[in-house]
């Protein structure tokens, strides 16, 4: 072989190798897997409300199938089948919780950065309900802070402060697109955060044992939203509209979870639109520009995400949902866990009637 | 030294909780029930034990059973340390450097969570001190992992060096270890709760000069509650030398809390 051919093949042959190793190693990432904050309190929610821990099993697995399918499909037949799918391991009342990185193998792999925020989000998620569930912790408030500064500490954790949820965060050009394709399996996710928020205020209801008593009637009415996803429902279900008790009292935690669902919301529209990014690399590059974001601990005024912020207004926004600017024109708003367990909120079609429960006033020993 | 790892089990098994979390029962770990383990470790601040029985039909020899135990922890993010030992019947017929009731201490490091291009990579480091019957020399082997998907089907190998002292003339300094497999969730995405898993396993023997032990073996691991999981394996040696074994399997529990 002459020199200069030589040369062109070893020049080739280097671009090659350098731009593949790049591209490799920009996917680096590493796993971070932690265990749940250890306490008196851990694995009470799998004692003290089964039911309850069952559900939670099938609302993981909902959301690890509703992105693995969209990445592979969307064909709104393929879709709806999948949601009945769902549907149907839910209401097998799974015990044990699935592998995720089983369900949504591509999607895991995909994008991890996102993949272990949602999974140290839900860890935090099912330790505060834990810590409500158990009897052997006296002051749960104090080891309530003690889990949330220990969930916050870590690079992954979701934000506490208030983001621009309705407006600047559902204004990307994907924005809604879930919404729009597939309202009902859209409307089927938010149900599962409504129980996910309400649940904390039937818990601030008593003790394990009441919660017992009053839990299956939330869980019958969320049934009834499984059963007719909640369609009227324009944005998702805030903290402060399910849980107003829990969110007024401890608003920094109802600010993470309501990040965190509406992270979920921001990745199912960037899924739901192969038009915009047509690539897994595509979809991949978009959920990493929004999800520093939520990462981003420290927001200040002057910050790079300031755009971001929550209007001071709406920025309590779990304890003052009906008011902001961004919740106007959202329509019929999700029931709060009292007007459930009261009555008060009309019942879904064909939810079995469960008798009404008499919630007690708050119980402040826990 | 039996008793005091007898003693030393039964003490670590009385102090677990009755309430565990969510093991991840697809983490392979080596024994459970397969030499083959995966590039990942236990979850920072995870506690897990692993223990089983198994038997080995050897070729020129009685049959004979083993028992490993071992406690795992998760130092710190991407890190599990461990400490077990595995006690022998017929103690002192064991070729080999490992002898019934040696301490292994063990590290593992994953370096990366596997993605859609990059293989999943971890080392693990193990030290086997001879505190167990007729056990000479301390031992270090190194051992590389590595796992890569396809879909949800999962491919690992796992070489590995083994460094010997306290040996005899007769026997080697060192060796090579080679496993190659796969393991793979049954009815997934619908079920995550069973896997099945196989591997081809090459080794050099302890002894110079004796033929290469070549074997292959399947298992399935299978999740019983939140925090357990259930797992059986069968083996056989194919080639080496001629008091291989013709046939081994296992049995074993692995509770995290």
């Amino acid at each position: 072989m002459k020199p200069r051919p030589l040369l062109l093949v070893s020049f080739s042959l280097i671009l090659v190798l350098t731009t593949g190793v790049l591209s490799a190693l920009a996917q680096w990432v590493t796993r971070d897997e932690r265990w749940p904050t250890r306490g008196p309190w851990l694995w009470a929610v799998y004692r003290e409300l089964p039911q309850f821990y069952r559900e939670l099993n099938g609302i993981d697995f909902g959301h690890a199938y509703l992105a693995e399918t969209l990445l592979q499909t969307q064909d709104p037949q393929e879709v709806e089948r999948a949601r009945l799918e769902v549907l149907d391991f839910i209401f097998s009342s799974p015990p044990v919780p699935p592998d995720e990185e089983m369900i949504a193998p591509t999607l895991t792999r995909m994008i991890w950065e996102a993949y272990k925020a949602f999974n140290w989000a839900h860890t935090f998620h099912r330790s505060v309900y834990d810590l409500y569930a158990s009897d052997r912790v006296a002051d749960k408030d104090s080891a309530l802070r003690q889990i949330f500064a220990d969930y916050i500490s870590k690079p992954e954790a979701i934000t506490s402060h208030p983001l621009d949820l309705h407006d600047k965060l559902w204004s990307f050009p994907e924005s809604k697109a879930f919404r729009t394709k597939f309202r009902t399996f859209n409307t089927q996710i938010w149900a599962y955060h409504w129980l996910q928020a309400a649940t904390y205020d039937v818990q601030l209801l008593g003790n394990a044992s009441k919660q017992r008593e009053l839990m299956p009637r939330l869980i019958e009415f969320y049934h009834g939203y499984l059963r007719k996803p909640p369609v009227e429902w324009q944005f998702m279900p805030m903290m402060g509209e399910g849980a107003p008790k829990f969110a007024a009292r401890f608003p920094e935690i109802a600010v993470v979870f309501d990040n965190l669902h509406m992270l979920h919301d921001n990745i199912d529209d960037i899924l739901s639109r192969p038009d915009l990014y047509p690539t897994r690399e595509a979809k991949r590059t978009a959920i990493l520009k929004i999800l520093p974001i939520y990462l981003h601990q420290n927001h200040a005024p002057e910050d790079r995400y300031a755009d971001y912020h929550a209007p001071a207004a709406a920025e309590h926004a779990g304890m003052d949902m009906h008011g902001g600017k961004g919740m106007k024109d959202m329509g019929l708003r999700p029931p709060t866990a009292e007007q459930v367990m009261t009555h008060a909120a009309p019942q879904r079609e064909g939810t079995p009637k469960v008798p009404a429960a008499k919630p007690e006033t708050e119980h402040r020993g826990h | 030294m039996r008793r005091v790892v007898m003693t030393l089990c039964l003490a670590l098994l009385a102090g677990l909780s009755a309430s565990a979390y969510a093991i991840d029962h697809d983490n392979l770990d080596e024994g459970r029930p397969l030499r083959l383990e995966d590039a990942y470790p236990i979850a920072s601040g995870e506690w897990a034990v692993e223990m089983g029985a198994g038997l080995s039909a050897q070729r020129k020899s009685r049959t004979r059973g083993f028992f490993p135990f071992e406690v795992l922890y998760g130092l710190v993010p991407n890190l599990q340390v461990s400490i077990g030992t595995t006690l022998f019947t017929d103690p002192r017929q064991i070729e080999g450097q490992t002898k019934s009731g040696d301490m292994q201490l063990s590290g593992l490091y994953n370096f990366n969570q596997e993605t859609l291009s990059l293989p999943a990579l971890g080392l693990r480091v193990t030290v086997n001190a001879p505190t167990g019957t007729a056990s000479s020399g301390v031992d270090v082997r190194v051992k590389g992992l590595v796992t890569k998907s396809f879909d949800r089907l999962s491919v690992h190998v796992n070489p590995a060096y083994e460094m010997f002292s306290g040996t005899s003339p007769l026997d080697r300094d060192g060796r090579f270890e080679l496993a190659l497999g796969a393991s793979y969730p049954l009815r997934a995405p619908k079920n995550t709760l069973t896997t099945v898993l196989g591997d081809v396993f090459t080794e050099q023997t302890p002894r110079r000069g004796d033929p290469q032990i070549v074997g292959i073996e399947a298992g399935v691991r299978q999740q019983w509650t939140p925090w357990t999981v259930l797992d059986a394996g069968l083996g056989t040696e194919l080639a080496g030398p001629t008091n291989r074994s013709s046939v081994f399997l296992t049995v074993g529990f692995s509770i995290g809390f």
